[in-house]
């Protein structure tokens, strides 16, 4: 098919793969010795890049058996440094290794060039970020020769000079370069709550027909606001937003993600079952609230965007898995 | 958004400089917002927005805190028996400093432990360097070593490869014969045996002053599992010769019995019987040269 066509079709012509998890090295040996038992898997394009350890291997054969889409977070779009060449070079190399179905990033910046924060901030919506980030993105299709896939961001403050919301400014980038769009409906829940909007009015304003992806993760709630922490269930609340996500987009991948205090492999699928379950009978999972964080004074935020699905790190009793092959 | 949006908005580039001078400071948002006001005359309420009764500070400061806390959690993955050992807030400290003098340049975490051991290393006082002092120099060693392990887990190794069986009289002439380490495979010079090393690598807390001795390490890599091993001397010597190119077996023996004071003939018998387990072992690769093996018989993987 070609990109021309690709760009008429619903969802930019891309499928829906079903029910998958982000790959996390701790369900590594779970994977190899009881299978994947999901749809698909997403993996965190910065993990493999610069990563000839046994992850990178264990994707290479995962690759082979099922569809793998890659997730950044380093791409930086919004920043107003030009891009890291020897990043999108590595991408597209990733891309075409691992045969990813799409590759996808944040509407976000990163930092500037010489100083990176590993943070995804958020930025100012007005016309001039618009027309910058409508510019990037369509440098990037070029460069990668595939649509470019976005998600909205989770965040904890906006910017005086913004002009318009966050569902406007999506709906018009996702118009102006046909990208794909990534619908984390956790971050709308999130940034509803810390901006006070109403969330199912964000999923409604956007162009459905563009979103190929939905995430869900469960946040931690800090009192007045939320951090976007991946580390619990699901809540109900998110739930019934993803339920109205679908209904919306007349059904597109699912994708859980779960990035500290990381479950055990069956644990997570249990909770992806939920998703299965409420996308084949209608019903809504059992009610969840939201994880909380009580801070004592002096006490610190727990983090957002974590970091451990980044490093990579193997338990030992990993490694002595590879020792023996598989 | 803010319908009292002022009427000449700054520019992106600016916006984006502000914000990263206020999130980044090595003492919180205050220092933060400190200096961006300096550098750009704005106050936060110039910037940024909360809604109706929320401190726009407390808002910044998930951002301000959480670049601390992410980069502090990445060197600590790559660091988890130095932080054991001198305890978190002293590490926090060491590597506060660190990533204050070496921000990431990189788009990858990976990166960012690249520089801390050798940071420790020149940050030591003259004073200490000077007084040779063994409780100082472990955590300095214990760092390179961790660091060596960091970068063996992620580096190309030699699994999948194939490797050629050489014939020992080649190893004991010397001959023929080219020697190359591979990514996965890390030398250091140490102050401490090994042995003092793998009890808190182990998870143990030994008391007491570590037993202070020259010692040559290898940190390398095999199917995956990246292990740590001493050298004697002239294994070091002989290795650190093929560290950074492929060279000559006999240029590498040479080397090793200049450094060691031994003849050259003593290292090769030596090597004889060192290379094969070294090379299945996956601490080096062995090939002959081209002309040797034109198609390529007797290799193994």
């Amino acid at each position: 098919m070609s990109a021309k066509q690709q760009l008429k079709e619903p969802r930019l012509g891309l499928p829906n793969l079903g029910f998958g998890v982000g790959l996390r090295t701790q369900h590594l040996p779970d994977i190899v010795s009881g299978g994947a038992r999901v749809d698909w898997f997403e993996i965190i394009s910065e993990n493999f890049m610069d990563h000839a350890g046994y992850a990178s291997q264990v994707v290479d054969r995962l690759a082979g058996e099922l569809p793998i889409v890659m997730h950044g977070v380093s791409l930086s779009i919004g920043s107003t440094h030009p891009f890291n060449r020897d990043y999108l070079d590595k991408l597209k190399k990733l891309a075409d290794r691992v045969r990813a179905v799409w590759i996808s990033d944040h509407l976000c910046w990163t930092g500037l060039g010489s100083h990176n924060s590993h943070d995804l901030l958020p930025l100012p919506l007005h016309e001039e970020s618009l027309k910058h980030v409508t510019q990037r993105v369509h440098e990037v299709q070029d460069f990668l020769e595939r649509p470019l896939v976005i998600e909205n961001p989770s965040s904890y403050v906006q910017y005086r000079f913004s002009t318009m919301p966050e569902w406007e400014f999506i709906a018009r980038l996702a118009e102006a370069t046909q990208c794909g769009l990534l619908l984390d409906v956790n971050n709308v829940y999130v940034s509803a709550h810390n901006h006070r909007f109403d969330p199912e009015h964000y999923i409604r304003a956007l162009p459905h027909k563009q979103v190929v992806q939905i995430h869900l993760a469960g946040p931690t709630h800090c009192g007045e606001y939320m951090i976007d922490t991946h580390d619990a269930p699901v809540p109900s609340r998110v739930w019934e937003l993803y339920a109205l996500a679908q209904a919306l987009t007349g059904g597109v991948s699912t994708l859980l993600e779960w990035d500290a205090q990381i479950p055990d492999y069956p644990d997570l699928l249990a909770e992806l079952d939920k998703a299965r379950r409420l996308m084949s009978t209608g019903e809504l999972p059992p009610q969840a609230g939201v994880a909380e964080s009580s801070l004592l004074d002096g006490q610190l935020p727990p983090l957002s965007t974590p970091i451990d699905f980044q490093l990579g790190h193997f338990p030992d009793e990993e490694k002595s898995i590879a020792l023996h092959g598989f | 958004m803010d319908s009292n949006a002022p009427p000449h908005s700054p520019d992106l580039a600016t916006t984006q400089s502000w914000m990263m001078a206020a999130i980044s400071a090595p003492r919180g948002l205050p220092e933060g917002l400190a200096r961006a006001q300096k550098a750009y005359g704005w106050e936060i309420e110039d910037v940024i927005v909360a809604p109706p009764g929320i401190s726009p500070h407390k808002r910044l400061d998930i951002y301000a805190q959480g670049y601390w806390l992410r980069l502090f959690a990445c060197l600590k993955a790559d660091y988890p028996t130095l932080q054991r050992l001198l305890g978190e807030p002293l590490f926090e400290f060491f590597a506060r400093a660190y990533l204050t003098n070496h921000p990431s340049r990189s788009f990858s975490l990976y990166d960012l432990g690249n520089g801390f051991a050798q940071f420790l290393k020149q940050s030591q006082s003259a004073s200490a360097k000077a007084a040779d002092n063994g409780a100082l120099n472990f955590p300095l060693d214990l760092a390179l070593i961790e660091q060596a392990i960091a970068a063996s887990l992620r580096a190309t190794g030699l699994e999948g490869a194939t490797w050629q069986t050489v014939d020992p009289h080649d190893l004991l002439l010397g001959g023929n014969v080219e020697v190359q380490l591979p990514a996965t495979t890390r030398l250091l010079m140490a102050n401490h045996p090994l042995s003092v090393f793998l009890q808190w690598f182990d998870g143990n807390d030994p008391s007491g002053q570590a037993e202070s001795r020259p010692s040559y390490i290898c940190v390398k890599r095999r199917h995956f599992r990246v292990s740590c091993q001493e050298l004697s001397d002239w294994q070091y010597h002989f290795l650190l010769s093929a560290q950074d190119t492929a060279r000559p077996l006999i240029d590498c023996a040479n080397n090793a019995a200049r450094q060691t004071q031994r003849p050259v003939h003593e290292i090769l018998a030596l090597l004889a019987f060192w290379l094969p387990a070294a090379q299945s072992e996956s601490m080096l690769e062995l090939r002959r040269n081209a002309a040797e093996n034109p198609d390529g018989a007797d290799e193994k993987q």
